[in-house]
């Protein structure tokens, strides 16, 4: 039982990697209107996020230094103040939206006003991120989130014609009524959701809470290897069920709500509140990861004393961010903007800000002085260099598909 | 911990690379700061490190040019009625152990801050103008080499000059080994002018901003790479 | 700078089609809208008979199309058409404006938890689809 608790960091990082609030509408949007034909999307993006994040786990578990740090020390105080703010926005915004979908998350369930739950939602979030051990978070949420492994039964239980779906994916058969631009502009969405900088500060910060050393290597690497694809899986499933249950309905997701019916079709009552409290503690979950990504990347610049690991009082600065991070996100929800329209934009901003956090990673992670023995191999190298060429194609292509399909319609 | 890694303090260093930016740890693994800036004193040995800058002023200074000064007035008038607001926060030399991918003191962080003295800094340094004796521009100051003295200091002995693009402080001009391949080309290829010169071919004028050469560059220049 | 310039060049060279200023394509994503909620209620509907969902689920979901479906058709209404479609114009709001009464029927239906309505509203959902992709087929005439 130890075992599965040491892989907990990976599977929370991808779960608001790949199925927070976000994701769990745009997956089930992309399934329904595409089916399983962007599926190379997802599989890239679980790859690049795998290679990246390997690499910081291994610089934050051999010289302890997580991967904001890195990047004001390698690209200096300018163009790190450039990568703050950007960063900031995107995990802001994302932190917003996490927080307004474990509300609407909760309002399927419980009679729950819609507003007045936003704030209630917010001080929760924030206590836990202020008291709560950094261990039990990780293990609390990374294995309630595995709730979302009901989408992968669903998909099972209605009997697909899985040759079909499986030509589907690996032809990248787009529908016909769908037109190529909308087809690449989700592509660069999905795969900017994969790939978002806040999955690695979180990862990397999250291994030096842990206080990895050299010779967790090999305990940071089951992390990477077993979360991501998982999280990538979910993606799929989600995908598949909205193809087969809403696909052939016309219907075009834009509502939480509208993600679970394919569980209500396939599973009735039972599966339904098991994909509830799935999107109660993946969006709660992502909602503790970008937060903390929030403080961490704010703290690592400018070197003050962050992480869970030492006693609040010893990380002033540290939880304060926490706290004014919260704030804003409640004042910015109290407006009643949708949750999910902020997610939606904030990915595909993600998707410009990836050069400059992963090219510092790539660098450092070759450094002698700070690896060791440790340093990238070929194969690392290699890899990393391949997906920063797909990460600058997805950077420069991003915004032209967002002004082009007008957000994807 | 983490990995031991030799005390990079011992042996010759590049300023911008390995200094600036760098984390503070104390003695307990308390973070501090970032070494925002280095104060450069004028000693018998040369322009010696005496201490670590960190704080507002050092770091606001370290965003560059006119944008930086405009801060730094902006942040000093916040509370005119603070005495040395100007002046950055210093770490003395002699409280720090060692340096490898953090930098660590031989104190504890709280109340390890002084603000009381005005000296050069590294920061002012890198990014001057290097200009030969005919009044012609060469290049700018991209990093500072310093070697450890007799008195165990670590004191200023050449000037790393070039042509500034981007991905100067990544490292792939001053070691010839690291990876990956293409990167490094690349880098290579972008900072091909990139030299290194001796400090008695340089006379260093704060005031104007800029970095006087004794002789052409062409007849003075080093390789920049140290291993 | 370089940013800068490369989103001018970008949006200037953005393609001419689908131009959103048209009216016509404004009301063929209107429509597809309304139907996309419209459909909702419907499987909603069905699950419900069913047996295979619960209450707060049901009524969350119900009352998110109906909003949906009245906004869509709200900003539609104000936009203005050209003369030589103001027949199409008229027969559109018609159909989106009906869709949004029946929705709400159904939506008041569904919270009463009155069952004996069901059937019938099944099968009006069934027509209103009907009725709405004829109306797109018309329009992209």
């Amino acid at each position: 039982m130890k075992k599965v608790f040491a892989v907990a960091l990976g599977i929370l990082t991808a779960i608001g990697g790949f199925v927070d609030i976000g994701d769990l509408v745009t997956n089930a949007q992309v399934g329904a209107r595409f089916g399983l034909s962007l599926a190379w999307a997802t599989v890239v993006g679980v790859v690049g996020i795998c290679v990246f994040a390997e690499m910081s786990g291994r610089v934050a578990a051999v010289s302890g230094r997580a991967t904001f740090d890195l990047i004001r020390e390698r690209l200096g105080p300018r163009v790190g103040m450039l990568n703050l703010l950007s960063s900031m926005l995107i995990t802001m915004l994302t932190y917003t939206a996490e927080i307004g979908g474990v509300a609407l998350a909760l309002q399927l369930v419980a009679s729950v006003h819609e507003l007045l739950v936003v704030p209630v939602v917010a001080v929760v979030v924030w206590v836990v991120l202020w008291r709560a051990k950094f261990s039990i978070i990780e293990n609390v949420f990374g294995l309630l989130g595995l709730a979302l492994v009901v989408f992968g039964v669903a998909v099972w239980k209605l009997g697909p014609d899985y040759g079909a779906l499986l030509h589907q994916a690996v032809g990248a058969h787009k529908p016909s009524d769908e037109s190529w631009r909308t087809f690449a502009y989700y592509a660069v969405a999905l795969f900017g959701a994969a790939m978002t900088p806040y999955e690695v500060f979180f990862f990397s910060s999250g291994g030096v809470e842990e206080h990895w050393s050299p010779q967790d290597v090999g305990t940071m690497r089951a992390n990477v290897l077993i979360g991501f694809p998982l999280g990538g899986a979910l993606s799929l499933a989600i995908a598949a069920s909205t193809w087969l249950v809403l696909g052939p309905l016309e219907i075009s997701v834009d509502t939480l709500g509208q993600v679970g019916l394919p569980i209500a079709a396939a599973l009735g009552k039972l599966g339904l509140a098991v994909a509830i409290l799935g999107f109660v503690a993946a969006t709660f979950g992502a909602a503790c990861e970008t937060g903390l990504s929030v403080a961490y990347s704010i703290a690592q610049y400018f070197g003050a004393q962050w992480g869970k690991y030492v006693r609040p009082r010893e990380a002033a600065f540290f939880h304060l961010i926490l706290a004014l991070a919260t704030l804003l996100a409640v004042a910015l929800l109290m407006t009643t903007v949708d949750p999910i329209l902020i997610t939606e934009m904030s990915v595909v901003f993600s998707a410009v800000a990836l050069p400059l956090t992963y090219f510092p990673i790539l660098v450092v992670a070759n450094d002698p002085d700070y690896m060791g023995e440790h340093a990238n191999g070929r194969l690392a190298n290699a890899l990393g260099v391949v997906f920063l060429g797909v990460i600058a194609i997805a950077a420069t292509a991003a915004i032209p598909l967002l002004i082009w399909t007008r957000m994807g319609q | 911990m983490t990995r031991e890694m030799p005390n990079k303090l011992e042996g010759t260093i590049d300023g911008a690379l390995e200094l600036l930016d760098r984390q503070l740890l104390d003695v307990e693994g308390r973070m501090l700061g970032k070494v925002d800036d280095v104060e450069l004193t004028q000693t018998e040995s040369g322009l010696t490190i005496t201490a670590l800058l960190t704080g507002p002023v050092a770091l606001l200074h370290r965003l560059g040019g006119r944008l930086g000064n405009n801060l730094v007035t902006q942040y000093v008038a916040l509370r005119p009625s603070e005495t040395n607001r100007s002046r950055p926060w210093r770490i003395v030399i002699d409280d720090v152990e060692r340096l490898d991918s953090a930098l660590h003191l031989r104190v504890h962080r709280d109340e390890s801050l002084r603000r009381d003295v005005e000296t050069f800094r590294l920061g002012a340094l890198t990014g001057m103008n290097a200009v030969e004796p005919a009044g012609r521009r060469v290049g700018r100051v991209l990093d500072a080499r310093f070697a450890p003295s007799e008195s165990g200091r670590l004191v200023l002995r050449g000037l790393v000059v070039g042509d500034g693009h981007p991905g100067g402080l990544l490292g792939y001009d001053r070691r010839p080994d690291m990876g990956p391949w293409v990167v490094r080309r690349i880098v290579g290829w972008l900072h091909r002018h990139t030299c290194a010169v001796d400090l008695e071919h340089v006379q260093i004028l704060w005031n104007n901003k800029e970095v006087r050469l004794a002789a052409p560059l062409r007849e003075i220049r080093g390789p920049a790479l140290r291993r | 700078m370089v940013c800068a310039a490369w989103l001018g060049l970008v949006t200037a060279c953005a393609p001419q089609a689908p131009d959103h200023s048209s009216w016509r394509d404004q009301a063929h994503l209107s429509l597809e809208d309304v139907g996309s909620n419209v459909s909702t209620m419907s499987l909603v509907l069905q699950l419900v008979q069913d047996g295979r969902m619960f209450g707060k689920y049901q009524q969350i979901v119900a009352l998110n199309s109906e909003t949906n479906a009245g906004r869509t058709t709200d900003h539609f209404s104000g936009e203005q058409p050209e003369p030589q479609d103001d027949a199409t114009y008229r027969r559109v709001t018609t159909v989106m404006s009906d869709a949004g009464d029946l929705l709400a029927d159904v939506r008041i239906a569904l919270v009463r938890r009155d069952s004996s309505q069901y059937p019938r509203l099944a099968q009006e959902l069934a027509h209103m689809t009907h009725r709405l992709t004829r109306a797109e087929a018309a329009v992209r005439r």
